[in-house]
Formats: structure tokens, sequence, C-alpha cells
């Protein structure tokens, strides 16, 4: 798959909205039923992010201490 | 099925479809009518199937539906007096382009399709009836091929009777940079592309095809266009005008999730000015990105990749542009990846987002309720701009406990003074809380646990100081039920693990080192009252530490826990595995080895939601009771403790319950499923 084609994907990602929920379920069955061949780089590309998906606000840490406890 | 023409003129007279039709006209298709009756959820007539006769709605109520990829879309409903199936006769199809379904039982007129054309060329009745079916195709489109896929029957048929459809041929401007816009477009037909015309050259921005939408942002924000759009083969757009879009996201909570998700996708987000990046590595080498907002104290955490895109939110690379840059950077392809932390950022308030110029989102009534009862029962009040006098208190009174010198005297006193505790408990406990209650210590006790409190709070914000944190905030209030002081360490999220763990235990060290005083005090005062006064402080002392150290509430015990394991936001991520992973894994046979950790978390909260219910009935039972007597009849004395121990249970099981909803709807935001499959 060429740079070119990568970028066809993001961008159809980017404003296809049934594209994205389709890749929300299955990144490569979607990528697969819209034509986009993907080889073994780009498949390992594909699912090496997961961990990304941790990135979050941090709760505030506030020490307390109630007359109960 | 009966043959009914007699009745049949009066009902055909208030069909609005049929109003251009002359009486005659009317007449001769009530005479060719017949009446038809159908059960619930009988099919009328079937998408594709041959069929040219038309019906009218008697009574009950239908669903016109067509079909999907996953199912069949409901489009419309109807009702009685409404039409269908004549869209084949205007169209002189022969082949239905919908399925008509009984939703209850129903009476129709059938109409004969030979007849009904025949009248819609006698009394020139094409043009009204093409209008509707048009209007009926519009529908079809907005539910079958676009992101309006999710609205209601009722809302896609407003929509549809509002649009305006325009042609646009190649080459033509649809809406250009800088103008304003109060309308957006459904590209029913042909492709279109996006340019930014900012600069001196245009530079392209994206293809638009069948389906898409486009112009949404300035209509959501009333900010001028921020890009051109030329269509570059010949369009056929559907003109959605922006009073017609907000009725819809009013009532259609869906849409405005679709619509400000797609205005997000094609921003160009900017970093809010002020915001800091912090990294701190691991002890197994990983790194970990903080965002720290000082202006509001607030942090979010950031994978590397997370790391990436915020290094990249500079208000002029699209998602796009970053998206590709993280594939070349770390061929990582993971767009979702990218609108998920631009989103979040974008909750969160770390980045600067065109702001909707809409109505406010539309939280439910539950959170709303949820949201109101937590800020009532974990009200505080707060003390701002504290770090010099944390700063202060480190520099002159708090380091010294971090020298050699100071862990060493604090051991001793804490170890020693444990010691002296135990001493004088197996020797004369009965003695000391013997000459405590005769002495009434009570009194005396109070402004000791005060002033222990106090040095709890002061205790955690002078270690903050000793991990390079700043302590900004610090108040009181009550924390369901309990009236609290706290102090803000939030900033410790910038410091390593085990600074984390010294900023969480430094209130408890202060507590063991008062309780080892005061168990010295109690082995060595000569006076029984002061030994007795000091003993029940120090046993007062330790009973706090051990109810600090509670890892179920968010109190000292979570903190080292959370930050012993390297796992923020612990409470949530295990009872959010609980909720969304568990019945899948155990569905699948999936192995819980590795989640033995959410297993017994959970297992905790339900015991402790037990165990907090029946303490309530014991300290009940023991110091309420009697009062409780006093002004209610006898026999419903017992039950008043009941009734006290299923509320406190009831408020624990609540705020279990809340964090769970809160960390899968977390889950649920994200772009890629994370929920685990079956």
């Amino acid at each position: 798959m060429s740079r070119d084609a990568v970028a066809d994907l993001v961008e159809r990602y980017l404003n296809d909205e049934a594209f994205r929920i389709a890749f929300a379920r299955d990144p490569e069955a979607a990528v697969a039923a819209e034509g986009f061949e993907l080889d073994g780089d780009e498949l390992a590309a594909l699912h090496s992010t997961v961990s990304a998906h941790d990135d979050q606000p941090l709760k505030p840490r506030v020490s307390k201490y109630s007359f109960g406890s | 099925m009966t043959s009914t023409p007699s009745f049949a003129a009066p009902i055909l007279a208030h069909v609005w479809q049929l109003r251009s039709f002359s009486p005659d006209t009317l007449d001769t298709l009530a005479a060719n009518a017949t009446r038809e009756t159908a059960a619930r959820d009988d099919v009328v007539i079937r998408e594709g199937e041959a069929g040219i006769d038309a019906y009218v709605v008697i009574d009950g109520r239908l669903e016109v539906q067509i079909e999907g990829k996953s199912g069949p879309l409901p489009i419309a409903v109807l009702g009685a007096g409404d039409l269908f199936g004549e869209v084949a006769i205007v169209a002189g199809a022969e082949r239905r382009t919908a399925t008509v379904v009984a939703l209850t039982p129903v009476t129709l007129l059938r109409l004969d399709g030979a007849s009904f054309a025949q009248a819609i060329d006698d009394d020139n009745a094409r043009p009204e009836l093409e209008a509707a079916a048009e209007r009926m195709a519009v529908g079809r489109f907005i539910k079958s091929a676009t992101l309006l896929g999710d609205l209601s029957p009722g809302a896609v048929a407003h929509l549809s009777e509002r649009v305006r459809i325009r042609h646009a041929p190649a080459g033509e401007i649809v809406i250009r940079q800088g103008d304003p816009g109060d309308e957006c477009y459904l590209i029913r037909h042909g492709e279109l592309e996006v340019v930014d015309a900012s600069g001196d050259a245009e530079r392209h921005l994206a293809n638009l095809r069948t389906g898409m939408l486009f112009g949404e942002a300035a209509l959501l924000t009333g900010a001028p266009r921020n890009a051109t759009v030329r269509a570059t083969t010949d369009a056929e757009l559907l003109v959605l005008r922006r009073d017609d879009v907000l009725a819809a996201m009013s009532t259609e909570g869906a849409l405005a999730e679709h619509l400000v998700a797609l205005m997000q996708a094609r921003s160009r987000p900017r970093r809010k000015p002020g915001v800091e990046l912090h990294d701190r590595t691991t002890a197994d080498g990983t790194t970990i990105w903080t965002l720290k907002d000082p202006a509001r104290g607030t942090y979010f955490r950031l994978s590397r990749e997370g790391a990436f895109v915020w290094n990249h939110l500079d208000g002029a690379h699209t998602l796009r542009d970053i998206t590709m840059d993280l594939f070349l950077e770390y061929k990582t392809l993971a767009p979702d990846v990218v609108m998920d932390v631009v989103r979040h950022l974008a909750r969160e308030e770390f980045i600067e987002l065109e702001r909707l110029d809409t109505t406010a989102p539309v939280r439910s009534r539950r959170r709303r309720f949820v949201d109101s009862l937590f800020r009532v029962m974990e009200y505080t009040f707060s003390l701002n701009g504290c770090d010099r006098f944390f700063n202060a208190l480190y520099q002159r009174i708090g380091r010294f406990a971090f020298t050699r010198t100071g862990i060493v005297l604090t051991l001793a006193l804490a170890a020693g003074g444990f010691a002296a505790f135990l001493a004088m408990a197996q020797r004369s406990a009965g003695t000391l809380l013997h000459a405590a209650t005769v002495a009434r210590v009570g009194m005396v006790m109070i402004p000791l646990v005060v002033t222990a409190i106090i040095l709890h709070e002061l205790g955690h914000g002078v270690a903050a100081k000793a991990a390079g944190a700043r302590v900004d905030r610090v108040g009181f209030g009550w924390f369901w039920f309990r009236v609290m002081l706290f102090v803000d360490t939030s900033d410790a999220w910038l410091a390593n693990r085990e600074q984390r763990m010294l900023v969480d235990a430094g209130g408890i060290l202060v507590n063991l080192v008062l309780a080892g005083a005061a168990g010295y005090i109690a082995l060595l005062a000569p006076n029984l009252t002061v030994a007795a006064v000091a003993w029940v402080f120090a046993l007062w002392s330790y009973v706090a530490v051990l109810r600090n150290l509670n890892p179920l509430l968010e109190y000292d015990g979570y903190y080292l826990l959370m930050d012993a394991m390297e796992r923020p936001n612990l409470r949530g991520k295990s009872l959010g595995w609980i909720a969304t992973g568990l019945w899948p894994a155990l569905r699948s046979g999936a192995s819980l080895r590795g989640h033995r950790f959410e297993l017994l978390y959970a297992l905790g909260a339900v015991v402790y939601i037990g165990a907090i219910s029946a303490w309530t009935l014991f300290i009940y039972h023991y110091t309420a009771q009697g009062w409780v007597a006093r002004i209610v009849p006898p026999q419903a004395v017992p039950y008043f403790g009941r009734v006290f121990a299923v509320g406190v249970g009831g408020l624990a099981l609540f705020r279990l319950c809340n964090d769970i909803w809160t960390e899968r709807a977390r889950l649920k935001a994200h772009s890629r499923h994370l929920l685990p499959k079956g």
C-alpha cells in the first residue's frame, strides 16, 4: 500500500461516519471491506495502538481526612 | 378481504395527497377500492417485490422500512389517513421501493393501481405526487446513506420536507472560505474537494463523496467558513438550513454527537496556552507524559502516541496531517487514536477548538441528578494559593524529617511508642479505659483529635513539598455525612512512584508519630488520668491509621495502592472491567488470571458495603438507639437502625454503581471499541 493510499484511508476515516463506526467494531475488517489492501507492516501498524487508548484525565489527588475515619 | 366501495369515498376525501383529485375521480377510485385488514407484524408490501396498488390507512399504525446494510431501517411511521404504495405508480415502476410493516392490527383501503395511474393523469396530480415521492426518496437517502442514519423516522421526515436540492456543476465553488454560513450540505451524488484557500496557493485538505456531509463547522460555531469546497464532478446536494439542523439536534442526541465528532475530525486544534507537558520514566523504563494546566490545576496522562499528537496541535496541522505524521514516525496507523486524543483533550479543555454556537450539550436527567447529588454530598470550601505556606513549613521544619536523622527519629518514635502502647495495653488497658471514663476525657479528646487531623493534612503537604510538588489548595467540607479536612496534592502526578507514595503516606506517618509519642507518655506519665488520655489518644490514632488504609474508598490507602501499582484511576478501571469485561470473559471461557486484581477489588467493594451496613447497625445499637427511643415508640426503635443501615449501604452501593457507569461511558466513548469481544 502506498503512502497516498494510507492517506486516502485516513481521509476516509475522518470524513465518513459510517466507515468510522465500522472501523470501531473491527478495524481490519472495515479497511478490507472498503477495498484498502494492507500489507503485513501496515496491518501491524493498525494493531499497534491500543495502549494509546489509555490516555485519560487524571482525577484530582485530594488527601482527605474525615472526622469519622 | 371484503369489498366496501360505499364507505371508501369519504375516506379518500381526507387523504391530503389526493386533494387535487376531482369528486368524480375519487368516486371512481372508491368504486375500485377494497378494504383489507392486517395483523401486527404483517408485511403489507415488501421492498423489491412486484406490486402497483396503493393503500390508505383507515386505522392502526404501520412502519415504512428500507433495507440497510445491517437490517431494516425505519424511515417513517404511518397512521390513519396516510397514503402509501403510490411511489411505484407515480414513478411507473413495478417494484416496491420500501417495505411497510403493521405495527398494530390495521385496516387499509386498497386502491387499484391501474385506476390510480389513470386518475393521476386525468386530474393532473402528477407534480404533487412526484414531490411527495421525492421527499420519500430524500428520506430514504438520509436514512440509508449518511451519518444521519440514526435519526428517528419523525426527524427524517421533518428534514426531508425542509431540505432544498442544489445542483453544482463540476468546478463550481459551493462554499467559499471566509464567507458566513448557515447551511450545511449532504452529497446525494457526485464528488467535491475541500481546499484551504487562506494562503497564496490552495492546499488540498480532503475529498468528499456521496453520503458525506460538509459545511457543518460554520453552521455549528457561527464562525466564517474555514475552507473552500468545490465540486470536482457534477454534484447534487441536499441543503440543510441551520435552524432545521439545530432543531433536529435538540431532540436527537446522536445527531449532535455525530456532527461534533465530524467537526472535530476536520479541525485544526491548538494547544491551550500555559499547559505544560512533563515526562517521567517508570521503574520498568516506560516513559509517561503528563499534561498540567496550572491555571485550573488539572492533569492529563498521555501515552507516547498521545504526546506525539499533543506536540502537533499547533493550529496548523489537521488531524489527517497528524495521523500521517504518526504513521511515518512510529509506523502506527491510528486515525482513531488521534481522534480520541483530540476529543478527550477538547472535553477536558486542554486544547482550543471552535466552540459550538448552539445550546449546551444536553445531560440526561439521571446524569444531572447524579452530578447534583455528588455536589451536595461532597461539598468543599477551598483556600487557594497556599503553596508558599507549605514551602515555608517544609523549609523551616518539615525538611528535617526527610534527613537521615529525621527518618531514624521518626521510626524510633513510631516503633518505640507503639511498643509502649502495646505494653500498657497488656498490663492495664482496663484500668486506663476506666480512668478515662471516670475523668470524662471526651472533651479533652476533641481538641486532640482535631489537632491530629490538621497535622495529618500538613504531613501530606510537607511530603508533597519534599517530592517537589506544589500544594495550592487546602480546605474543608463534608464527604458523605462526614466533616473532613483536605489538602490537594494533585501536582504529585508529576512525581515518580516512590515520591507519590511518600505523599500518600505523609499523613499516616504523622499519625504514627503522634500515636508513638502518646504511647511513651502513657508509659511514663506518673498521673493516671494523663496516662489514660494519652493511651486513649494513641488507640484512636492507630484505629484511624487502619481506617485510612482502607483502599476501597478514596483515602490514603487507596492512593498508596494506586501508586504502588502505577495504575491511575484504579477504582474506576477495576470496577469498569467488572462491568464490561467479566461477563464476556466468562462467556468466552477466557482466563481470569490476568484480572485477579479487578476481581479482588470488586469483591472487596461489595464486602465493604455489607460491612459498613453492619457497622452502622452496631453503632446505632450502642449509641443512637437510646436517643431514638426517647422520641419514637419502643417497637419502632429497631426498625430505625435497619433503615439507617440500609440507607448507608444503599449510598455506598450507589457510589459503586456510579463509578461503574462513569468508566463504562469512558470506554464506550473511544473510537475503537475497547470492550472485550464475546
